[in-house]
């Protein structure tokens, strides 16, 4: 049997990264279940061979299914364009032309393949303006929101994971176990109307949304001061739904490595109880949970969608949900293949890291 | 147990009996689980005697009484949304769509990951290798984006939503039940019945199913928060279908009808905390179980 | 370690974050407190530019910047009445085909060169002549025949058909010969570029994607400078967010440029703002619902699937019967509205129609008695069925799945049609299927709506039997509901040519009344505009019609932007409340660097005793 089973991806879905609904349990042990390890044989090289062929093939079948699926949303593309205002057969016809809706399907195909792998994807329908700009504008917006509030939700989740773990069922442990899982449980769209209407709109001491005010002078401090005062509801939000996840990770992380022998030695030569944890115990805990982070790392791309919609945040998310509406299907196709790269390419980077960092993959079967 | 079993059946059920009872007694150890449970039967039960408490002419807007958008009162507890219902009776009647919802999905995601799960690992060959790879590239995309995409191409209605979030959940459950399928074809007694000339489907009913399926019980358990999660995200982005009353299309009306603008915290609140606690409930019975049946977590729960 | 140590490390991490938010909070509105000495009208938007080519621009938004860029011949007056513009008399010769201008002297473009009736010359000929700009206006330039300059100050228009409302109404923007003669092609996006050179009181000069449009103020306007030196739309991605901005100050205008408008609760929290002033006007959109009456083709071929009994006037009728449109106006509109008659909306008072002697009141139980009569009688399960028994009465509904006001209103329909004993089955699907089953005919119930312009021949128009499609596969999309009635249509080719504008008003509220009586369709309401606007930065804004009307979202001609004035002492604009958040900051920041020092001291001596 030669499967190619990836083998850093966490038992459930997703695992914890991402905002909205597809979060998948917290907790979820970062390996995958005993019996599914991959057993490759022929050493890194074939081992990595394997996995980008792999990642090619679902590139490929992404950038395909892609073209397929947003033309099946039913509608001529016309209607919307001419919302609410009656057109004569001509003006049709022009707008067609315009739009490059008159060329045969296969033309519209070959145009499409040929155009995403020259980073040509076209115009939009709501903006007509170059795709390729389009996301170039709004990509950093998305980067920064939830870059940040990935890095923040790392950081705590495992910063307060691992001190959880170290005192398993203290109060500190429980409570803030609890508060994790509370977290996670809100719905992102809805923790973030409450957000905005408790620090927003009644107590007004940030923007209600958007990523920045149009009175703000132009120079570099005051934009800065600017997007920051914008992006601290939003992070708030992604953070706090997100952290627990990592909460979970981290601490089922270092349970498993309380009973180590080594603990009791670094005890053992009189090392205080923090300093015990600091040195040995994390730094072992954090070795499974690096693939997860290097996953989750795809889905700052796509991973705040809904975060980005509650707070009308300009990045990549909000202007795919704005082009369902549209429906904008260039700009559609362009988002999904995106999306799904990026998750795609860090799977991939993770499987890679996957293979320095357990040694067990490495043994041939 | 002293009377001794006298049929291979009786034995047979003896035996369940009793690992029923050791799981039962593990998880009522667990006190997070014993929680979620009670929560959860409390919602399922108001979910089911929705209407013996609120009648459904309570949902309907030509007889609606009060007035839009008003604040908490004794007639309406939780206030009222713009065309004057009570959110209580909404927040109620939401929670039986929200709860079908979530659970169908998951029911049609564990069945399909299973089936395929447990052929994969059984079967093997090319079958096995296409049903790995397809569940792979499921896995890999992300599951939202695929989620919003394919409702604007099916359209929106209740069958939908579930079918969506069944496609976008399958493949987990796959990944897990081959390999369990995997461990548990290793094992010496699978061997023996092999060699006594048990077919394919007598190997995954009789043996293979058994000890797969505690496992997707524990995480089909956590299947369903996530599956009430999309929906509510789905339902409130707008891609739900707005003529049913489920918590996310209840939350999406509130903010088209900016009740975030009008500071009517009522309408926001009962829904989303509906929403959290189901959530919360069943990730609690969820972890609790997953102790239960993978014995290297058990222990941890607070 | 002990746990207390950990809290404290946690708590004093949170005040760091607490401190930095707090920071953020108070430094922002500091910072963006600065003003300059341009007088800039800021008005929300969240719609994008589709293109600045007025000949091809279809969204609301080019709309304005269009009108504000560049002028017409004849403008359109604050009550929907023509008043001169570029041109300053005009002259329609006896048999109605060639009409007489006369430019107005002494106007310049933007740029300072001189406009002059070959600029006027030039645009009309593009229309006649630049195929794609042809084609793309059609339903006007196809009935001209030429366009000339004889001398610097005249311009004559020869047309194939009379129609002396589409020359008097129809907007075409006159652009500068000496810059369009330059592009390869006028019909592509060359006549983007940046900055426009045009003649009306504003020009575009800046446009960045989802963040601004600058328009700067023309100050040799021929009607007079405008009051701001210049017109920013600023994008807002969610209504929300501009009604918030509007609170703080920091957009001038909120109304129509945000697609969907304000909704009755923003209205309403606006309203108690001291510095805001809101305006629930009447406005130019009506809400309907298609009743599918038997979809047929120019020859006469019936199509499509809709159900039998909606072919019955009376059936129709006692749908039209058992709709309390109040109720909805009351309801889902919060009272911002009022109940439709036809199609052209009250605002338009001179075409309106209001119903008179024929006026249909909700009365369920007269709709019902309508229906037994009719022979419709009610099966066991309380669902009538066709006269003679066989089909219920079962009807779709479709509605567009991203409006929940459509939903409402649906719940509200389904319940009052379920007294009727009609049963009526809400669908909620795509904007793009709902067209596509609506055109091919397979639908029962179906919503709509349009935002109507003041000219009526272009509404009416889509409900005439030239319109009707030749083929039965959907594609032609021009008639609203295959309504065809040859007396609508005589009366419709009538009020085209009529020029008295009384008894052309006449001619459009008998074509009105027709389409109420066949009921093909029933108006269910006519959606107010809802906008609001800073009066302490911005005043004098003239509103259109006169009386009652519109800031945002003017018809012809911006005259609210252009006659808007600067409110005074701009500068002072949050002085006080900027002094208070600085102050509140110093305190936060004393108070938390405080308490963090404190923390790590006491940790300090904490973790050197342990």
């Amino acid at each position: 049997m030669t499967d190619g089973t990836p083998p850093s991806e966490p038992d459930r879905a997703s695992g914890p990264a991402g905002d909205a609904a597809d979060r998948g349990a917290p907790g979820a042990p970062a390996a995958p279940a005993a019996g599914a390890r991959t057993r490759v044989s022929g050493g890194f090289g074939r081992y990595l061979l394997k996995h980008v062929a792999g990642a090619a093939v679902s590139l490929l079948l992404v950038l395909f299914s892609s073209f397929f699926i947003f033309r099946l949303i039913a509608g001529d593309p016309i209607d919307q364009l001419t919302r609410e205002r009656p057109v004569s057969p001509e003006q049709r016809a022009a707008m067609r032309a315009e739009l490059g809706l008159d060329q045969p399907m296969w033309k519209q195909f070959w145009d499409y393949i040929t155009g995403t792998l020259t980073m040509d994807l076209g115009d939009s329908f709501q903006y007509r303006r170059p795709i390729f700009d389009l996301i170039v504008e709004r990509l950093p917006a998305t980067l920064l929101l939830s870059g940040t509030g990935m890095v923040l939700a790392v950081l705590l989740g495992f910063w307060i994971g691992a001190r959880a773990g170290w005192r398993q069922g203290s109060r500190f442990d429980r409570g803030q176990v609890a508060t994790g899982l509370l977290l996670y449980s809100a719905p992102t769209f809805w923790l973030g109307m409450i957000v905005i209407l408790v620090f927003a709109r009644y107590l007004g001491l940030f923007p209600v949304n958007g990523m920045r005010s149009p009175s703000t002078p132009p120079d570099f401090w005051s934009q800065a001061v600017d997007i920051g005062h914008h992006l601290v509801l939003p992070v708030l939000t992604y953070t706090a739904v997100v952290y627990a996840g990592y909460l979970m990770i981290m601490r089922s992380s270092v349970l498993d490595e309380l009973g180590g022998d080594y603990l009791t030695t670094a005890r053992a030569k009189g090392l205080r109880d923090d300093e015990v944890r600091r040195r040995h115990a994390v730094p072992n805990a954090l070795l499974p949970t690096v693939t997860l982070v290097f996953l989750a790392l795809g889905s700052v791309v796509n991973g705040s969608i809904v975060t980005e919609t509650v707070f009308s945040w300009p990045g990549l998310g909000s202007l795919f949900v704005q082009s369902i509406f549209y429906p904008d299907r260039p700009v559609l196709q362009a988002l999904f293949v995106l999306f799904s790269a990026s998750t795609i390419l860090a799977v991939l980077c993770a499987e890679i890291l996957y293979w320095f960092i357990d040694p067990r993959i490495r043994r041939t079967g | 147990m002293t009377a001794v079993p006298t049929s291979p059946r009786a034995l047979r059920r003896a035996r369940t009996r009793q690992s029923l009872a050791r799981s039962w007694a593990a998880y009522r150890s667990q006190r997070a689980g014993m929680v979620g449970l009670v929560l959860l039967s409390a919602i399922v039960v108001l979910a089911v005697a929705a209407p013996l408490l609120v009648d459904q002419s309570q949902l309907s807007v030509t007889q609606a009484t009060g007035g839009r958008m008003e604040p908490p009162s004794a007639e309406f507890p939780l206030g009222t949304d713009e065309v004057g219902r009570s959110i209580l009776a909404l927040t109620l009647w939401g929670s039986r769509l929200s709860l079908i919802i979530g659970l169908t999905a998951t029911l049609a995601a564990i069945l399909v990951g299973t089936a395929v799960g447990v052929t994969a690992g059984h079967v093997g060959g090319w079958y096995g290798w296409v049903a790995l790879r397809v569940s792979d590239w499921f896995m890999v995309l992300p599951s939202l984006v695929v989620a919003i995409a394919l409702l604007a191409v099916l359209g929106r209605s209740m069958g939908t939503t579930i079918l969506v979030i069944a496609l976008v959940s399958w493949s987990g459950t796959t990944r897990l039940v081959r390999a369990q399928t995997l461990t548990v074809q290793a094992r010496p007694y699978l061997e023996r019945a092999r060699a006594l000339g048990a077919g394919h489907w007598h190997q995954m009913t009789r043996h293979v199913l058994p000890n797969v399926l505690p496992l997707v019980l524990a995480s089909a358990t956590l299947l369903v928060p996530s599956a009430i999660l999309m929906e509510s995200s789905l339902a409130w982005l707008g891609l739900g279908d707005p003529n049913v009353v489920s918590w996310g299309s209840i939350l999406n009306r509130a903010s088209d009808n900016g009740a975030v603008s009008a500071h009517a915290w009522w309408y926001l609140l009962p829904p989303g905390l509906a929403i959290l606690l189901v959530v919360l409930a069943f990730m609690m019975c969820g972890r609790a179980l997953e102790a239960v049946f993978n014995p290297r977590l058990r222990g941890e729960g607070a | 370690m002990n746990p207390h140590a950990l809290t404290r490390r946690f708590l004093s991490a949170l005040a760091v974050l607490a401190l930095t938010a707090g920071a953020l909070a108070v430094a922002a509105p500091g910072a963006a407190a600065q003003e300059d000495d341009v007088d800039t009208l800021l008005i929300a938007t969240n719609q994008e530019v589709d293109t600045f080519n007025p000949f091809k621009r279809r969204n609301v938004i080019t709309y304005e910047t269009s009108m504000m860029t560049y002028d017409t011949l004849v403008k359109m007056g604050t009550e929907y009445e023509p008043v001169p513009g570029l041109a300053t008399e005009w002259v329609e010769s006896e048999d109605g085909l060639t009409w007489t201008f006369t430019i107005r002297e002494g106007v310049t473009w933007s740029d300072g060169e001189a406009l002059t009736a070959n600029d006027v010359a030039y645009t009309y000929g593009l229309l006649i002549e630049n195929q794609a700009i042809h084609d793309w206006n059609v339903d006007f330039a196809g009935n001209l025949v030429s366009a000339e300059a004889p001398d610097d100050a005249t311009f004559v228009l020869t047309l194939a058909q009379p129609a002396p409302w589409d020359v008097l109404t129809r907007e075409v923007y006159i652009v500068p010969e000496h810059v369009w003669s330059q592009f390869p092609d006028p019909s592509a996006d060359d006549a983007n570029q940046l900055p426009l050179v045009g003649s009306g009181p504003f020009q575009v000069t800046e446009y960045k994607t989802d963040e601004l449009i600058r328009l700067k103020a023309n100050p040799d306007y021929w009607d007079g400078a405008p009051g701001f030196d210049e017109i920013v739309y600023d994008y807002y991605a969610e209504t929300d967010a501009a009604v918030a901005a509007l609170e703080a100050g920091e957009v001038d205008v909120v109304g129509s440029g945000m697609q969907g408008g304000l909704n009755p609760a923003q209205i309403e929290a606006l309203a108690k703002q001291d510095h805001v002033t809101v305006n629930d006007v009447q406005g130019r959109r009506y809400v309907s619902i298609t009743l599918n009456h038997g979809t047929v083709t120019q020859d006469g071929t019936e199509f499509g699937d809709g159900h039998p009994a909606l072919k019955d006037p009376v059936v129709r009728k006692a749908m039209h019967m058992a709709i309390d449109k109040q109720a909805l106006v009351d309801t889902v509109l919060d009272g911002s509205g009022s109940p439709a008659t036809s199609i052209i909306p009250a605002i338009f008072a001179q075409y309106h129609w209001d119903g008179g002697d024929s006026l249909v009141q909700f009365d369920i139980e007269g709709a019902n008695a309508l229906l037994d009569e009719a022979g419709y009688e009610r099966g066991e399960d309380g669902v009538r069925t066709m006269p003679g028994g066989g089909q219920r009465l079962s009807f779709r509904f479709y509605q567009h799945a991203d409006n929940t006001a459509y939903a409402t209103i649906a719940q509200f329909a389904v319940e009052w049609w379920a007294e009727l004993g009609i049963e009526v089955v809400p669908e909620a699907i795509e904007q793009g299927e709902l067209n596509n089953l609506a055109y091919l005919g397979e639908f029962d119930i179906a919503f709509s709506g349009w935002g109507v312009g003041p000219n009526p021949t272009e509404q009416l128009g889509m409900h005439t039997c030239a319109v009707l499609p030749t083929l039965t596969d959907g594609t032609e999309r021009s008639s609203e509901n295959s309504y065809c009635n040859p007396d609508f249509d005589a009366l419709h080719e009538q009020q085209k040519v009529e020029s008295d504008p009384d008894a052309r008003a006449e001619l459009v509220k008998e074509e009105q009344r027709l389409l109420y009586e066949d009921t093909p369709v029933i108006y269910l309401y006519y959606q107010n505009v809802m906008e609001a606007y800073d009066h302490d930065s911005v005043t004098g804004m003239t509103t259109q019609p006169t009386e009652n009307g519109m800031v945002t979202g003017q018809q012809g001609f911006t005259w609210s932007y252009w006659s808007a004035q600067p409110v005074g002492g701009d500068g002072d604009e949050g002085g006080p409340s900027a002094w208070v958040w600085i102050a509140v900051a110093a305190a936060v920041i004393v108070v938390a660097g405080a308490g963090f020092v404190l923390t790590l001291r006491r940790k300090k001596t904490a973790d050197e005793r342990e």
